[in-house]
């Protein structure tokens, strides 16, 4: 029966956050189902990163940062991953029922600084920061980026343990369960951020996208 | 325990001292019709009976045709494809289930019946019964027939038909 198609509209929120470079490529996660039946059902997801949503026409998407959350807030694990040309696909066994989250996460720092009245610039991991800049360095300034692109699947009966946000950068909570959309109704969300990001460009721009 | 109070006023409230007895022998009886389609690939439909109230609530799923004898509840990967029925009830029921579930029917009217003991617990009120069909490369409907429960005489069957997975659903509530 899989003729009926429940993977678009979950696939699309997970959407919502994805411009945060707020370039025109959007990366995109579509799972090949969002509610499952049965014992221990899988979904393949694909992921890609293009112009158009869904359409696989540009880049693949990395599965360096891809992780899923079960049920009860553990990991689990990404399997079978393989990246082509213009998609990548990975499987995901949903081993437990309830609701489970699929994201594909990265964050990453910029820093600009002086060194011998030479303006040089880094990039790199958050964790690499510390260590990276010379210690002659003035004029520092740093830019943190966090970006997610979340699509979420359910087995038998929904649950919410891995809707809840993880702290990080900004996050959109579900308060509709995104597996219980119904087409036409209205569904809610609430945008979270956390406080060390308040003043960070990538962190307002999405949240200039997801205002309007 | 909200339940029998509101048996009692009923029974108070229509001079029947033998109410409860009587609702027991009430019966639901439902006819639902299982179109023939010329189709190039043809698969039986998973179909789901239950009842829901005036808010469109599940209230109790009475029977659940499809695959139920695969081997390893194989069955059961489908069931999600009854969307409502999903939704409202299947997902938060173990399948398969005694007195539920059932196999596949072949395209043709069926009848079951269904006893007032099976549908203790209703409160007095307003219902419909809602039939839902998924067929495997093949379409959804639900067909919605209203009824009251518990029955008054005469019986008089209330019908709704369906246009494309379903025919004609009748039921008929029997004091």
């Amino acid at each position: 029966m899989s003729a009926l198609r429940f993977a678009a509209v979950a696939a699309l929120l997970g959407v919502a956050l994805a411009p945060a470079a707020a370039q025109a490529h959007r990366s995109w996660l579509a799972p090949s189902a969002t509610v499952l039946s049965g014992a221990q059902p899988w979904v393949t997801v694909d992921g890609a990163v293009s112009n158009t949503l869904f359409y696989a026409d540009h880049v693949p998407m990395r599965l360096d940062g891809v992780k899923a959350v079960g049920p009860d807030g553990a990991p689990v694990a990404i399997q079978n991953g393989a990246t082509g040309k213009y998609r990548s696909t990975f499987d995901v066994q949903l081993a437990s029922p309830g609701t489970y989250k699929i994201a594909n996460v990265s964050e990453g720092a910029m820093a600009s600084y002086k060194q011998g009245g030479e303006t040089k610039r880094w990039r790199g991991a958050v964790g690499q920061l510390a260590t990276a800049l010379p210690k002659d360095a003035t004029d520092v300034q740093v830019t943190y980026s966090s970006r997610r692109v979340e699509t979420f699947v359910t087995a038998g009966a929904p649950n919410t343990t891995a809707l809840k946000p993880e702290g990080k950068g900004l996050e959109l909570e579900p308060i509709t369960h995104p597996n219980d959309l119904v087409a036409s109704e209205k569904a809610r969300f609430r945008r979270r951020r956390a406080s060390r990001w308040r003043s960070c460009w990538a962190a307002s721009a999405i949240a200039r996208r997801v205002r309007s | 325990m909200r339940v029998k109070p509101s048996w009692t006023l009923f029974a108070a409230a229509s001079g029947l001292a033998a109410a409860p007895a009587a609702a027991n022998a009430a019966e639901l009886s439902v006819s639902v019709e299982i179109p023939r389609l010329s189709v190039a690939e043809y698969h039986r439909p998973y179909v789901a009976l239950w009842i829901e109230n005036a808010d469109q609530a599940a209230m109790k799923t009475l029977a659940v045709w499809y695959d139920v004898k695969l081997k390893n509840n194989e069955g059961n990967t489908w069931l999600k494809d009854m969307r409502q029925w999903w939704r409202k009830a299947g997902r938060t029921a173990t399948m398969p289930a005694d007195g539920v579930s059932g196999p596949t029917k072949a395209p043709g009217k069926h009848q079951v019946t269904f006893s007032g003991a099976q549908l203790a617990g209703l409160a007095p009120g307003q219902y419909a019964l809602v039939v839902e069909a998924s067929r495997e490369v093949g379409g959804r409907e639900v067909v919605r027939v209203p009824f009251a429960w518990p029955p008054k005489a005469p019986a008089r069957p209330a019908q709704a038909a369906g246009a494309t997975e379903l025919g004609a659903v009748v039921v008929t509530a029997k004091p």
